[in-house]
Formats: C-alpha cells, sequence, structure tokens
C-alpha cells in the first residue's frame, strides 16, 4: 500500500472521527443556553468564531461573548429553567456551564467584562450555586435572583447618597443568598440590600438598603427601550394577557400581628374567657349553695 | 410567640384524652405529609412544568406555550421560573400593567419587596391599567412598601359583639361539689346568656437592624377588653407585651432558622379590679424545613400572680410559676389551604398542690383562602375551621371542695371562622364555636356556645 492510499485510509477515518464527534458538539451547542429575546444591537461570538447577529431562538455556545450596544438588550434561557437578562452596553462569557437534567445538579460561570446583567434562578442555583465574575470580586449566588452593574456609571451613583463613590462592582439581592467577595474582603448581601466594591483590594463596604430610584434606573437598562420588541413578530396585547389569567392573583399580607390568624384570635378570646372562668367559678361557691334537688345522686 | 393570655383552663378526665390529643396531632402530622410528599399529582405538575419548558425553548415566542408555563410553575411555587418567562414577555412588548402587576406578585411571594414595590409602580404607570388591577395593586403596595422600612408597624383590631349562651361559665347541671358534698346553685349563680361589646388589639413591631443576617428586634402588643349586658363583674379589660431581638442561626443546615429570646408580661382586670398580672420570658424558633413546612418550637416561663383572695382556696388557679413548651407547625399545603397546629405543655407550681397541674393542649386551624364572591374587593375571604382540645391534670384534691377527688379537666372547643375583607384595610369578621368541659368534679362540667361578629381592620 503506497503512501496515497494509507493517506486515503487516514482521511476516510478522520472523516469519520469527525463526523462521530460533530453530534455530540452539536448537542453540547444545544444544550446551551438559547436566546429568548433580543433588541439589537446584540451579538454573539463563539470562541475562535466571527461575531454573528443574536436572534430570538438561536444557540449560545460554550464560552460565546454576548455584547449589546448602547440600544440591544437580550435575555438568554437555560436548561435548568434558569433565565438571564442583559442590559444595554454590555460584555459578558457564559464560561461553564454543565447541567444533569437528571439530578438537576451542575454548574454555571459567568464572567461579566461590562454592562448589567439579571439572574433569576433554577435548578442548578438552588442546588450547587452559581458563580457572576467581575473585574473586581466574584459573586455568589444560592437560590435566588440577583442583579449585577459594572461598573457603576456616575449618573447612577449620583442617584443615591449610599452610591456616593461607588464606581466599581454594585450587587442587588433580590431572592436568596449572595456571597460577595475580591481579594480581601467578603460580605454577605441579603435580598432588598445592596453592596459595592470598587477594587479587588479595595475592601467592600457595607451593604445598604436599595433605594427605589437606584432600582428603577438599573430596571430600565434590562429591558426593551421605546419601539423595540425584542425580536417579537407578534406583540401581546392587554385582552390576549387578561384572557391567559394573568394579573389576577389577590396577594395575602407579609405579616400576621397577633390575633390576625385563627388560632391567635381564638386564643385572645380563650385567654379572657379564662379568667373569668377562675373567677367565676370559684364565686359561684361562695355565692350560696341549697342541698341538691332530688335525684342529683 | 403566640398569645396565650391567662390559661385557666380547667380540664380533666384523663389520660384518654391526652392520648387523643396526641392521636390528634399525629393525624394532623400525617395529614401534613399526605399533602407534602411528593405525589403523583406533583410529579405530574413538574412533569408538565418541564415538557412546556422545553416547548419554550423551541419557539421562545410563542405566548400561548409561555404563559402556559407561567401558570404551572406559579402552580408549582416555583415562582423564579415564572418571573424568567414574564421578563421576556415585557422585552417583546414593556407596558403591560397585567404583566407587570404578575411579576411583582410573584416577586412579592418570594419576599423580594423591593422589585414587587417597583413593578407594582411600573404597573400604576402603564396606560393600560384597569381598575381590577388597579384595586390589587393598591391594596398590595402600601404591603410592599412597609416591608422595605427598617422600622415596620402593623396592626389588627376588631371591635363588636359576642353572645354567649353560659357567659357565667356556670356548671351544666347546676350542681357543685363542696367539701365533699354535691349541692346546687341558688339561681342566681345558675347558667345564664349573656351578650357583650368586645374590642381587640394585636399590634407587631420589628425594627430591622439592617446587618445582613436580617436580624429584627420585636414588639408584640394584644389588649382585649370587654363590656357585658348583664355580668357586669365579668368584663375584662386585658393586655399582654412581649420583646426581644429575632436573630437569625445562619447555619447552612437550617438556612432561614431564627431564634427569638424575649420578655413577656402582662395584667387582666376584672370587673375593673385587677385579677391577674404575670411576668416572665421565653425563647422561641422558626425553622423552615423545606419550602412548605415551619417548625415552631418555644419555652416560656411566667410568675403569675392572682388576686384572688377572697376564694383562694376555692379557685381552680393560683399565684405560683408556669413552665410551658410546645412547637407549632405552619404549612401552606396548597396555594389556597393553610394548615396551622400546635402542641404544648405546661407546668403549673403554685404553693398548693391541689392548684399545681399538668396541662396538655393540642389545637389546629385550617384556612380556606378564596377569591371574595363579589367582584372588586382587593383581599381574599377565609373560612377557617378550628379545634382545640386541652388537658389539665391537677397534682391533689382540693380539700376545700373535695378532699377525695382530684379535679381533671377535658375541654374541647370547635368552631368556625370566617374573615370577609370588604376594601384594603377594613372588613367583617365571625365567628361561632361550641366549648365543652368535661371534669371529674361536677363545678366544672360545662358547655358553652358563643358567637362574636364585628368590623375588623389590618394595618
Amino acid at each position: 500500500m503506497d503512501l496515497r492510499a494509507h493517506l486515503t485510509i487516514l482521511t476516510r477515518l478522520l472523516t469519520i472521527l469527525l463526523s462521530a464527534f460533530a453530534p455530540m458538539t452539536r448537542a453540547l451547542a444545544e444544550n446551551f443556553g438559547k436566546v429568548g429575546a433580543v433588541n439589537q444591537d446584540a451579538t454573539g461570538t463563539p470562541p475562535e468564531g466571527s461575531a454573528h447577529t443574536l436572534v430570538v431562538g438561536a444557540g449560545v455556545v460554550y464560552k460565546e461573548n454576548i455584547q449589546t450596544s448602547a440600544q440591544g438588550s437580550t435575555q438568554i434561557l437555560f436548561p435548568d429553567q434558569s433565565t438571564l437578562n442583559i442590559g444595554r452596553n454590555s460584555s459578558l462569557v457564559i464560561d461553564e456551564y454543565v447541567y444533569d437534567p437528571k439530578t438537576n445538579h451542575g454548574s454555571m460561570l459567568i464572567s461579566l467584562a461590562k454592562g448589567t446583567t439579571r439572574f433569576v434562578g433554577g435548578l442548578i442555583s438552588h442546588n450547587d450555586g452559581v458563580v457572576v465574575n467581575t473585574p473586581v470580586a466574584a459573586l455568589g449566588i444560592r437560590g435566588g435572583v440577583a442583579t449585577v452593574v459594572y461598573p457603576v456609571s456616575p449618573k447612577l451613583a449620583a442617584s443615591d447618597p449610599n452610591l456616593a463613590g461607588c464606581s466599581g462592582q454594585m450587587v442587588i439581592g433580590h431572592v436568596g443568598t449572595l456571597t460577595l467577595k475580591n481579594a480581601v474582603s467578603q460580605v454577605t448581601v441579603r435580598p432588598g440590600f445592596a453592596a459595592c466594591v470598587n477594587g479587588t483590594n479595595i475592601p467592600i463596604v457595607a451593604p445598604f438598603r436599595i433605594s427605589d430610584l437606584v432600582l428603577a434606573n438599573v430596571v430600565s437598562t434590562l429591558r426593551s427601550a421605546p419601539g423595540q420588541n425584542g425580536g417579537a413578530s407578534t406583540l401581546p396585547a392587554a385582552p390576549f394577557i387578561a384572557s391567559n389569567q394573568i394579573g389576577t392573583v389577590i396577594l395575602n399580607r407579609p405579616v400576621h400581628p397577633p390575633g390576625a390568624d385563627p388560632l391567635g384570635y381564638t386564643s385572645i378570646f380563650g385567654g379572657g374567657s379564662d379568667v373569668v372562668r377562675n373567677k367565676s367559678q370559684a364565686t359561684q361557691l361562695k355565692s350560696g349553695v341549697a342541698p341538691p334537688p332530688y335525684g342529683a345522686h | 410567640m403566640a398569645y396565650d393570655g391567662c390559661p385557666q383552663r380547667c380540664w380533666g378526665q384523663g389520660r384518654g384524652m391526652r392520648s387523643a390529643i396526641i392521636a390528634i396531632l399525629s393525624a394532623l402530622g400525617c395529614f401534613y405529609l399526605l399533602f407534602s410528599m411528593p405525589s403523583a399529582q406533583a410529579q405530574t405538575i413538574v412533569s408538565e412544568q418541564d415538557r412546556l419548558f422545553q416547548q419554550m425553548l423551541r419557539n421562545p415566542k410563542n405566548l400561548d406555550i409561555t404563559f402556559s408555563y407561567v401558570k404551572v410553575a406559579t402552580d408549582n411555587g416555583d415562582y423564579e421560573a415564572a418571573i424568567g418567562a414574564l421578563e421576556r414577555v415585557l422585552f417583546y412588548q414593556p407596558n403591560l400593567a397585567r404583566v407587570k402587576y404578575e411579576l411583582g406578585s410573584l416577586y412579592f411571594r418570594l419576599g423580594s419587596y423591593e422589585m414587587a414595590r417597583r413593578y407594582f409602580r411600573e404597573a400604576l404607570a402603564c396606560p393600560d391599567i384597569d381598575a381590577t388591577t388597579k384595586a390589587l395593586i393598591e391594596a398590595s403596595l402600601p404591603d410592599a412598601d412597609k416591608q422595605t422600612q427598617q422600622s415596620r408597624l402593623s396592626g389588627f383590631a376588631q371591635t363588636g359583639l359576642r353572645y354567649q349562651t353560659n357567659a357565667s361559665y356556670a356548671p351544666t347541671g347546676g350542681i357543685v361539689r363542696l367539701g365533699g358534698q354535691d349541692l346546687a346553685l341558688l339561681p342566681s349563680a345558675t347558667r345564664g346568656s349573656d351578650t357583650n361589646w368586645f374590642a381587640l388589639a394585636g399590634i407587631s413591631h420589628d425594627y430591622d437592624l439592617d446587618n445582613q443576617r436580617g436580624d429584627t428586634l420585636e414588639t408584640r402588643f394584644v389588649g382585649y377588653t370587654t363590656e357585658q349586658a348583664r355580668f357586669s363583674d365579668l368584663n375584662v379589660d386585658q393586655f399582654d407585651l412581649s420583646f426581644g431581638p429575632r436573630l437569625a442561626l445562619g447555619t447552612d443546615l437550617l438556612p432561614g432558622a431564627t431564634i427569638k429570646p424575649y420578655v413577656v408580661g402582662g395584667n387582666t382586670w376584672l370587673g375593673g379590679a385587677s385579677y391577674l398580672g404575670s411576668a416572665g420570658a421565653g425563647i422561641s424558633a422558626s425553622i423552615p424545613v423545606g419550602a412548605r413546612l415551619t417548625l415552631g418550637p418555644e419555652f416560656e416561663w411566667r410568675h403569675v400572680d392572682f388576686n384572688n383572695e377572697d376564694v383562694v382556696p376555692l379557685s381552680s388557679f393560683n399565684s405560683g410559676d408556669w413552665f410551658t413548651t410546645g412547637i407549632a407547625l405552619s404549612s401552606p399545603l396548597t396555594q389556597q389551604l393553610r394548615l396551622d397546629t400546635k402542641g404544648s405543655y405546661r407546668r403549673g407550681d403554685s404553693q398548693f398542690n391541689f392548684q399545681s397541674f399538668n396541662q396538655w393542649v393540642g389545637e389546629a386551624a385550617l384556612s380556606y383562602s378564596f377569591t371574595p364572591p363579589f367582584g372588586g374587593a382587593p383581599r381574599n375571604w377565609n373560612l377557617s375551621p378550628f379545634v382545640r382540645l386541652i388537658e389539665t391534670d391537677f397534682d391533689a384534691p382540693n380539700p376545700a371542695i373535695d378532699p377525695a377527688t382530684t379535679q381533671r379537666d377535658t375541654e374541647w372547643i370547635a368552631g368556625v371562622m370566617l374573615e370577609a375583607p370588604l376594601t384594603k384595610t377594613f372588613g367583617v369578621s365571625t365567628v361561632v364555636q361550641y366549648d365543652r368541659t368535661n371534669s371529674t368534679l361536677p363545678n366544672f362540667r360545662q358547655n358553652n356556645f358563643s358567637a362574636m361578629v364585628g368590623p375588623t381592620a389590618h394595618f
């Protein structure tokens, strides 16, 4: 067999091998995120690939760099039912995403180079936790919802005295346990609070209550601007929303003062009755008694 | 800490009833487990959510699938999944009031009140908002707003009328035992019905220490007063006050668990004269177990001081130290059904052994929350059947009553409560209940039917 024949066999073997691996690669790609909504400009750049415009339904592959322009924003859905909203002027990479649907365990690592993102947790964050890195700190999310902004703009910092001097990363806790750490410090951020970290070697300041004004500013960057439709071909209308029973829930009060619950309520009356009974039954014996009526025994 | 007032519950008839209490609590535990276990139906719901999610992944823009997914995820308690889907809908159309209200309500139920408030406010600003959605938001926005404050004051108040068939708690047969002899009560002291005007208030104040553990300082107040139409000497004025820090345990083993040491005190007046004062301390805990169960173990010591010198030898209870321990179980069985149960034991040590006692209590309430029968009310109505079983065994016979018979009382109470909010603040509440006490002594055998009704207010 000459060299040409050897090369032919080798080429065929390589072709078979590559053909065998190709579905696995595709499977890996399909098992990753899907673009659920997108406002342009938003692009994805796979590793060693070229940038392409994101469209609704497109897959997001391992280590793909997602970038949005000053008008762009997008939402990515993940197989563990978590979602990632990416706001305007953002750039991030999903460095790691492993999910086993049989066990509902996995791992997720996101690197935010700049911009705003909100992570809404799914099975991975509930069972194992998710990490969001920025150039200045790492955020661990356990079972919840969090918003990350990096860097904090001077305009945003000026909107709340608690953000004065904040120019690095801001983390807002919404649901679950958040742990923010850099090279020199670590803080826990509870729901309704935010924390700022200005550098890797600068201690993280104590978390503070997030103001509605700051939240409004941040939320506005994470959704469509006027005139945008997130890539939808048919816009949802109010009657359609109503017919699907969206927005009909009646919420219960979040706190129950004493007596506002059935057992507490009845125990108040019971407490009063007990005192009356103790006094009344003793007093009855002093109020006078007579021989028992006939047949009492 | 659950308010327990003065527990002068005279029970008896002993061991069998104690077994019954244990049996009821066990049955309730089984009831909970049946609801909380991953039943076939629950598995089906999860599978349905997975199936819809796969469809949604293939076609994210399909709103029929998206809203079906939102409904199933919400029913399944997976509020975060529903949030992700609805926030995508807002990408498509950012000015949908109902979607924003739904998102706010999902965050609200997750305890993310700052996001709930944000979405509620945005919904109110939407041009397409309808009157019903607006009313729902205006009812819940103040709640969300309050929960984002460091200092949070909440209250419940009711006034109304209460009718009792045996307001003086006279023995059923009109017979009492005194010095071991059965005697008849004079007609003036026998059973009599009465109506009273009552008012009660429960106030809670939480001061958030704003640390990242979520520690708070809690103050709880209960006030209760009655004005009898006939038996004015049985008018009650009562208050109870407790204060203590609620501290997060902060362990990975028990996420969300808190512990609360507290001091407590109160006083009760009867007929305008001080009758009972108490003071003490306790410790309680709140331990979430999974998503649908919270355990509340507690221990409390109180020194009680009765001002009943004129009838001391004849009273069931007297001054001393009371030690109470118990555990409460609270569980949302479904979106509409909630079970609250509590079992407790109290040891009362008094100067006389015939006024020292052991007491067991088992109680449960099943609350069904439903949409008001007429439209427009922004709060759910609640129908709550409840039951309470109490057994009290005294240590020795009371020689003044019967030197040969130890008092053992068994009391059971059953009733139903309907709370009907009419506006976001005001409503009407009514309760009917029947209680019956069996005792080894005729003095304490009694029954009483009562009905209460009156307007309520929440803030």
